[in-house]
């Protein structure tokens, strides 16, 4: 019987260790204009990369889809992504998150960074 | 037996030449000047590049294509890794663990990979992996060019080509769509005279000389989008245009040659090798293989 007890103890810590040591993460969806050549989809990467922390990246050179995952406690904003885009060389189109928490953002940024960013 | 002397001697000596003898030379130097001038069309009958087959390359999407000796490389920036291939598109060899392997160069021993990825130049050969020591930062190396001793690497996030001349490095370039600027530039090539860079996104062919002067750009009538590869063979000038799958083939002075479209889907780089032009499709991953003939109509490419 203490053999089990502390068995299930021991599960219970391990459990609650693995849970603690799984951080929540914010999922991005970001359209990009532009980004029809490999150049341009390993830019993209290259420069959210920089972004320490950044998971699950994925880009769609044929649609301009391109997904990733970002720890939620640091709190990436729509207008930071946009700006991380831009500073790749490309023009974000629309802009989504999903946050941990299951709140949803969204911006279409068409008609501001069609004007600012640069469209190869 | 008549024996000829030229004409000049002929009048210097004062002798006077039999009708006879006159229609013997006339037949003799006709015939001498009609198979000099028959060899001579031969030579100028206008050539065209014609496709002869297309290979898959297995799960690659090539970028990059260079020649390591007789040795055929690919870059796959996709996988990260680089591929020998036969020229049948078989993989032979595979070396992993690159970042985003893109516009390769090799000699016959070494391999130069600019790893867009990490901002570096891996340097492959039998000793080892090695990095190329440069004296500046680079922002994603799209291309690297090698002729005898010197370097040239095609720097794209900060529009400028890097140039080592055997002595020193230096650069040129900045952002811009004006004469010597680039809009991401993606592939070089030096040559005796020259450096010729791939000016991606102003969809044209840069040419400088070896100090970073500009001489001509070429391409630019040519409503290509993302000329991204370049190949630079004694007598012409080959392009890849990305997005409109298309390569256009210039003579050196920028005048379109042909323009190849069939079986080419997004190419990304090209070369000829013992006389076969070679050229790599990153969508299909496919290595299409053509072979010079003479012309036969304007139409059939």
């Amino acid at each position: 019987m203490k053999i089990k007890i502390i068995g299930l103890l021991f599960f219970a810590i391990l459990t609650a260790t693995a849970v603690q040591g799984q951080k929540e993460v914010d999922r991005f969806e970001v359209q990009v204009d532009g980004l029809g050549c490999p150049f341009c989809a390993y830019g993209l990467e290259k420069k959210f990369k920089e972004l320490k922390g950044i998971k699950n990246v994925a880009i769609d050179i044929e649609t301009g889809d391109f997904t990733f995952t970002y720890p939620s406690e640091k709190a990436l904003s729509l207008p930071d992504v946009a700006a991380q885009v831009k500073k790749a060389g490309y023009t974000p189109v629309t802009l989504k998150i999903t946050r941990a928490s299951g709140a949803i953002e969204t911006s279409d940024a068409s008609n501001e960074t069609r004007k600012e960013g640069k469209t190869k | 037996m008549v024996q000829l002397k030229p004409p000049m001697l002929q009048m210097k000596q004062g002798k006077k030449v039999k009708p006879n003898n006159m229609m013997k030379r006339f037949i003799f130097l006709w015939t001498i000047l009609s198979v000099f001038g028959s060899c001579t069309s031969e030579e100028k009958v206008p050539m065209e590049w014609v496709l002869q087959n297309t290979y898959s390359i297995d799960a690659v999407n090539p970028i990059g294509i260079a020649l390591k000796g007789e040795e055929l490389w690919v870059s796959d920036g996709d996988h990260n890794r680089l591929v020998q291939i036969d020229t049948f598109g078989v993989v032979l060899e595979v070396i992993d663990n690159l970042d985003r392997p893109m516009h390769i160069a090799a000699n016959d021993h070494t391999l130069y990979v600019p790893q867009y990825g990490n901002d570096t130049i891996a340097i492959l050969s039998a000793e080892g992996k090695s990095n190329l020591k440069l004296t500046e930062e680079i922002d994603a190396p799209a291309g690297i060019a090698l002729y005898k001793n010197e370097k040239a690497i095609a720097d794209f996030y900060h529009n400028r080509i890097l140039f080592y001349n055997g002595e020193n490095w230096i650069s040129f370039g900045k952002e811009g769509n004006k004469e010597g600027q680039f809009y991401y530039p993606t592939d070089v090539q030096i040559t005796e005279t020259a450096i010729w860079v791939a000016d991606a996104y102003n969809h044209r062919i840069q040419v400088f000389d070896k100090t970073g002067n500009f001489i001509k750009a070429i391409g630019k009538d040519q409503k290509m989008n993302a000329a991204t590869g370049i190949y630079i063979s004694e007598t012409e000038v080959f392009v890849t245009d990305f997005e409109n799958s298309r390569i256009l083939i210039f003579d050196h002075d920028g005048v379109v040659k042909q323009k190849l479209q069939k079986s080419v889907h997004k190419p990304t780089d090209m070369l000829v090798f013992k006389d076969k032009l070679y050229s790599i499709n990153y969508r299909k991953g496919t290595l299409n293989k053509y072979q010079l003939q003479p012309i036969k109509s304007e139409t059939t490419k």
